[in-house]
């Protein structure tokens, strides 16, 4: 009697098990997986979306919205004043160029051509000479007080947003995925203790034949651990062939909206900022 | 090799099934235990195979007292045990051949001694040709017959039957007691529960009588 053979006859015996309901193990399996593979995908989805936006986040740049009516001399009264009290470089943004820029990477080619008027304002790209983005915040205030300026954002603004969008999606799914593996190993106690019942005379007669506990106990484990691994397995699938899907659409949605931000300042696409 | 000391057994709610039953059964000896319905013969045989704990008192199997033996070490002194019950207890959902098989595959043999060994075990009882058939397809006689297959396949010191042709007509019954001549003739212990005096007549066998719970002498 070796120690190998009585796993494998174990091992035998739960496979049996497996197959002598496989539409309904296979549903199981299924239901487990599902459960599982949607904390797992929120949260893979959280951490994907957390490394494509840490790079723009890190970015310090002020923009600055005129109001649309502002015309090119009230740019220059502007201008004259933000350089009083900042000493980094300003660029200007036409909004003509903003306009073709965002209808281009939008692809609605004829939006020029549909609107009766430009919405979009004149904008004054801030950049300070030092990495920090301290000057910035203290600057920022001030700007907004300026006459003829209708808005100052920061440029990193809507990644630090969605990022903290992101940390809360994530803070969800791991709540969300510790509720799931309770509810999973209720349901897999649930799968066993019905396994057990169904078997109810099996055990007897092996109990009476001379099994020990461990004999009878353990095609029961492996049943529980094959169960598992399978709906992990399904999981696995599940999420590899949403990102396989949903990459294009989350990378595509990422990308427009950072194009909302970006078209009114990128006037010349070959700049490294103006992806 | 089976020894009872003052065994008594009192089963939740009162019923007293048996009273300081003192027996001793030796090596190789075939010993019937009749006795009415309800004289704590089925209790008797629960005791010695260990299945049931006494309340008080103690089996001695082969000087080992299995009281005193851990939860894990009684399936191993099980396994020295041939059990036949008057319900069978078979299952249906396997093969003739896997029924016989389970006791041999619980104790770890291989494959082939394991075909070996049911085939033979089969062969005893007569039911060679129907291995591959389920037992619901079987008749009472056959049914218990196999159930004789599986308790000997493991060729153990002690058969213990519990009223093994209770359901079973005359004709099949004689065949059942034959059977178990032969495994006595060849050294294993027997002991058989019955209230049907027709089974123990002319055999020449001892016989233990309970009644009501305790050995009637």
């Amino acid at each position: 009697m070796s120690w190998l053979h009585l796993r494998t006859i174990a091992f035998y015996s739960s496979v049996k098990r497996l197959l002598l309901h496989p539409i309904a193990n296979l549903l199981h399996i299924m239901v487990i997986g599902i459960a599982l593979s949607i904390p797992m995908g929120l949260y893979m989805l959280a951490d994907g979306a957390d490394r494509l936006t840490r790079k723009t986040s890190e970015s310090n740049q002020l923009n600055v919205f005129l109001e649309v009516s502002a015309s090119k001399q009230a740019v220059d009264e502007v201008t004259a004043k933000i350089r009083t009290i900042f000493d980094g470089q300003i660029e200007f943004v036409d909004r003509d160029a903003g306009l073709t820029r965002m209808s281009q990477r939008l692809g609605l080619e004829n939006l020029t051509n549909n609107l009766d008027e430009n919405p979009l304002p004149h904008l004054l790209v801030l950049t300070p000479k030092g990495s920090s983005s301290d000057e910035l915040h203290r600057v920022a205030s001030s700007i907004k007080d300026i006459e003829s300026v209708s808005e100052v954002r920061f440029d990193a603004e809507w990644a630090r947003q969605l990022e903290s969008v992101i940390h809360l999606a994530r803070a969800c799914a791991l709540i969300l995925l510790s509720f799931v593996i309770f509810g999973l190993a209720a349901t897999i106690f649930t799968t066993i203790r019905l396994q057990i019942s169904l078997a109810k005379d099996e055990i007897e007669v092996a109990r009476l034949v001379g099994a020990t506990r461990r004999f009878i106990r353990r095609p029961f484990l492996y049943f529980a651990f094959i169960q598992g691994f399978l709906s992990g397995l399904f999981a696995v699938v599940l999420i590899l062939i949403s990102l396989k899907f949903g990459i294009p659409y989350a990378k595509s949605a990422l990308e427009i909206t950072r194009d909302r931000h970006h078209s009114t300042k990128c006037p010349d696409p070959s700049q490294p900022d103006c992806r | 090799m089976i020894e009872t000391q003052n065994l008594s057994k009192r089963y939740p709610g009162g019923h007293q099934a048996l009273k300081n039953v003192s027996l001793s059964i030796s090596e190789g000896e075939m010993v019937f235990l009749t006795g009415h319905s309800g004289a704590g013969k089925s209790t008797l045989m629960k005791l010695i195979g260990g299945i049931e704990k006494a309340t008080s008192g103690h089996v001695v199997i082969n000087g080992a007292k299995i009281s005193n033996l851990s939860p894990n070490a009684l399936p191993y002194l099980r396994r020295n045990f041939g059990f036949v019950f008057q319900d069978h207890k078979l299952l249906m959902d396997r093969t003739v051949f896997d029924n016989v098989a389970l006791p041999l595959l619980i104790s770890g043999f291989s494959r082939s001694e394991i075909t070996k060994r049911v085939r033979a075990a089969l062969d005893k009882v007569g039911l060679l040709e129907k291995e591959r058939v389920h037992p619901i397809t079987l008749s009472g006689g056959e049914q218990q017959r196999l159930c004789i297959a599986r308790a000997v396949v493991n060729k153990p010191a002690i058969l213990l039957a519990d009223e093994p042709t209770g359901n079973l007509d005359p004709g099949y019954a004689a065949d059942i007691v034959a059977m178990f001549r032969a495994f006595n003739r060849v050294g294993v212990t027997v002991v058989i529960a019955t209230h049907d005096p027709a089974m123990i007549e002319g055999l020449g066998a001892r016989t233990i009588t309970l009644s009501h719970g305790e050995i009637e002498l």
